[in-house]
């Protein structure tokens, strides 16, 4: 009998001390912890330095870039570069794997510390960048038509 | 005017409408007390974000579950299953009819209102029942079996605990209860009859399905029991009514052992205003409620039974020899 309810009274005591101790919760919007180094956030891109060489467009796993060019000839003696007419970054998609910040030879684009990333509609979620807005629905490569399509040229010639 | 609606039709109605009222809001504010005491006891903040502090919880809630779909089940008993809810929830208000808020204020002044809360407490069990036979789910019936055998079992020790304030009091009347029990903290039944007064509240938690007796509810096991197939508004009340059925386990606690609307010392005495005394105990057992909620664990099934008819109604029955032993002696 002597031990009878002494657990229970035990933890009682321990919840009613808890009550009044000082909360431990951080409260998100007015309270923003502050990033880590190297956080990855939202992408973005300085045009300005874009070469549209497209390589971002083509590592991405997931298809989130879509780049429309151009070629321009900028300063008038005849030798057109590749230039970015439109650029965009379907959010919605990315999964913020770097890559392209990785493969980026003038690193023009990069993370932000931006991450509330929210819209009613997913298409909300394309950001452009570019003079023309680009779809972002566009699948830049077709990688697996083009796989399927040598595979047969290769049957072919096997054959 | 005022004449007019003291006339017994109109008094009644009128008295039994401010009840639900009184009911529905005090089920809001306890989900509100509910959250908020489970996140203060886990060193969170709980909902601080509607209104000030929080404090428009209740009334988010409720605007979410009024626009919720109420899904009928094509499979489901459909009469049974909607009827639930209301068997669940009217004999929550109905309780609060016989007890005594303050002096004269009491809607019925029945002479047997002792027993007129237990029989109508265990509808309560009739309604569980129906929820889940009605919903025609496993999971369903197996809590309402569940709950069933939890309820009708903790029935007995429930009135057996009461007989102790009978015996002293001598009436089934509530509001006699209460006025033997005038002139002071030290005249309250709590003291003569503390064993009484522990196992009613045990007892009382389990009829009103909660941590540590949530047997029927079971979200662990049984995925929420008899209530799993509802939703939208009737989810609601059987919500609604069950921290309604935890007030008035208080408000009868309270009534019973803690000496009602009575002051606990002679000069605090608040004449009129002395239901505040009886808020004040109910809104301190209501608490206990949710402060033995957040601290224990739940119990099997058979430590369940082992404890209500192996330990509680043995020591009620010991404990009522005792009382009469107590009177006889003095």
């Amino acid at each position: 009998m002597p031990g009878l309810g002494q657990g229970i009274l035990k933890g009682m005591a321990i919840t009613i001390r808890r009550m009044f101790e000082p909360k431990i919760t951080r409260q998100y919007p007015e309270y923003r912890r502050e990033l880590p180094e190297r956080s990855r956030g939202m992408l973005t891109v300085d045009m300005d330095r874009c070469i549209a060489c497209l390589q971002c467009m083509r590592i991405c796993p997931d298809h989130c870039i879509s780049i429309e060019q151009e070629k321009r000839d900028f300063d008038g003696s005849g030798k057109v570069r590749p230039y970015a007419v439109g650029f965009s970054i379907d959010d919605s998609r990315c999964m913020y794997c770097s890559l392209c910040v990785e493969v980026c030879p003038v690193n023009c684009i990069y993370h932000t510390e931006e991450f509330e990333v929210q819209a009613y509609d997913r298409l909300e979620l394309a950001r452009q960048f570019g003079e023309r807005p680009v779809d972002p629905r566009r699948d830049p490569i077709p990688v697996r038509k083009r796989r399927a399509s040598r595979a047969k040229t290769v049957r072919k010639e096997a054959a | 005017m005022l004449e007019v609606l003291n006339q017994e039709p109109f008094r009644f109605l009128l008295t039994f409408g401010a009840l639900i009222f009184l009911v529905l809001n005090l089920a809001a504010v306890l989900t509100l007390a509910e959250r908020k005491v489970s996140a203060y006891i886990q060193l969170r903040y709980g909902p601080n974000r509607v209104g000030p502090r929080g404090l428009l919880q209740p009334a988010a809630d409720v605007i979410k579950l009024f626009t919720k779909e109420n899904i009928p089940l094509n499979r489901a008993d459909r009469w049974v299953f909607l009827l639930a809810p209301a068997f669940m929830f009217l004999p929550a208000v109905a309780v609060w009819l016989v007890i005594p808020f303050s002096q004269n204020a009491v809607v019925a002044d029945l002479n047997i209102g002792v027993l007129f809360f237990v029989a109508i407490t265990s509808i309560g069990a009739l309604g569980v029942i129906m929820a889940g036979y009605g919903s025609r789910s496993s999971y369903s019936l197996l809590g309402a079996l569940r709950g069933a055998a939890q309820m009708i079992s903790y029935e007995v020790p429930l009135i057996l605990s009461l007989l102790g304030v009978v015996m002293l009091t001598g009436s089934l009347a509530l509001s006699d209860v209460v006025n033997a029990q005038g002139g002071g903290f030290w005249n309250w039944y709590i003291w003569p009859q503390l064993p009484m007064f522990l196992i009613f509240f045990i007892s009382g938690i389990a009829e009103v399905k909660r941590i540590p007796f949530d047997l029927p509810e079971g979200e662990s096991e049984i995925v929420g029991g008899f209530m799993i197939e509802y939703s939208g508004m009737t989810w609601a009340l059987i919500q609604a009514s069950e921290f309604a059925m935890m007030a008035v386990v208080s408000a009868v606690t309270a009534t019973l052992f803690l000496g009602g609307w009575q002051p606990p010392l002679p000069f605090l005495d608040l004449g009129a205003f002395n239901w505040l005394w009886f808020a004040i105990k109910t809104t301190l057992l209501l608490f206990v409620f949710q402060w033995i909620r957040w601290s224990i664990p739940r119990f099997r099934m058979d430590q369940l039974m082992d404890l209500g008819w192996k330990v509680l109604i043995p020591l009620t029955l010991i404990w009522i020899f005792v009382t009469a032993l107590w009177m006889l002696i003095f």
